[in-house]
């Protein structure tokens, strides 16, 4: 769940997931040296997790830098992935996704992420965004509904 | 600004609730809601190259929600599907 965060938050550089998932490495860490002073406040350990995600990924926004992408050796096999074309359609469709969402209030943004593409229930991303879960589920209904604005106002 | 609700059928809260909890088990979007499959292949996307996928129902959409639709019917994964095909083998 802490991968997909970080990968739908900060996305690919040079077509690879390597920053956001050194940013889910990190918050790994940083949620296991937190741990000797978690104390359980009757609250999800996820919005625990995902309060740290948050600032981790944060901290790699503000300190981003493009910069060229080590890669290992030159792969010397048959790819398995995709072809090419169902690579760039599958591009296309998940940054039309990440423009639109760029589009929406930060708040909302946040909660579509972790209800989608964590898998946090309500209950959950309330805890970690500090909303009640009745303030959650009118929210999230009013991200989706821009949302879908957005996308038929471009379909259209 | 609230409506009033005289039908019988969920809220639309609810139904943004449900569509949300379906979305987030990785199950597959319904074909005529374009946010819900943005959404979806934001999520299907995250998963990708890491071996994400964290239950069946992750897998069911990668299979069937994203690559390999094999019904080639009104899914626009199917019509996605079909620009692919047209792949030239030499």
């Amino acid at each position: 769940m802490v991968v997909r965060y970080c990968r739908a938050r900060l996305g690919r550089v040079s077509g690879q997931y390597h920053i956001a998932d050194d940013v889910a490495q990190e918050v790994c860490i940083a949620v296991l040296s937190a741990l000797p002073r978690y104390r359980d406040m009757g609250r999800p350990f996820a919005s625990f997790v995902f309060g740290i995600a948050s600032h981790k990924v944060a901290d790699a926004l503000r300190s981003s830098v493009r910069s060229a992408v080590p890669t290992q050796d030159l792969p010397d096999g048959p790819d398995d992935g995709p072809g090419p074309e169902e690579t760039v359609v599958r591009y296309i469709e998940v940054e039309h996704a990440r423009r639109l969402l760029a589009r929406l209030p930060e708040n909302q943004r946040e909660l579509l992420l972790l209800r989608v593409v964590s898998g946090l229930s309500a209950e959950e991303t309330g805890n970690v965004l500090g909303m009640s879960p009745g303030a959650v589920r009118v929210a999230q209904h009013r991200a989706l509904a821009r949302l879908r604005q957005m996308a038929e106002l471009e379909s259209a | 600004m609230t409506q009033e609700r005289t039908g019988a059928g969920p809220a639309p809260e609810d139904e943004s609730d449900a569509l949300l909890d379906a979305l987030g088990r990785g199950e597959p979007p319904p074909h005529d809601d374009p946010a819900a499959r943005l959404l979806a292949a934001l999520r299907a996307d995250a998963c990708r190259d890491g071996g994400m996928v964290e239950d069946g129902m992750s897998a069911r959409t990668w299979d069937d929600g994203v690559t390999r639709t094999g019904d080639g019917g009104a899914s626009p994964v199917g019509q996605r599907r079909s620009s692919v095909s047209m792949t030239p083998s030499t």
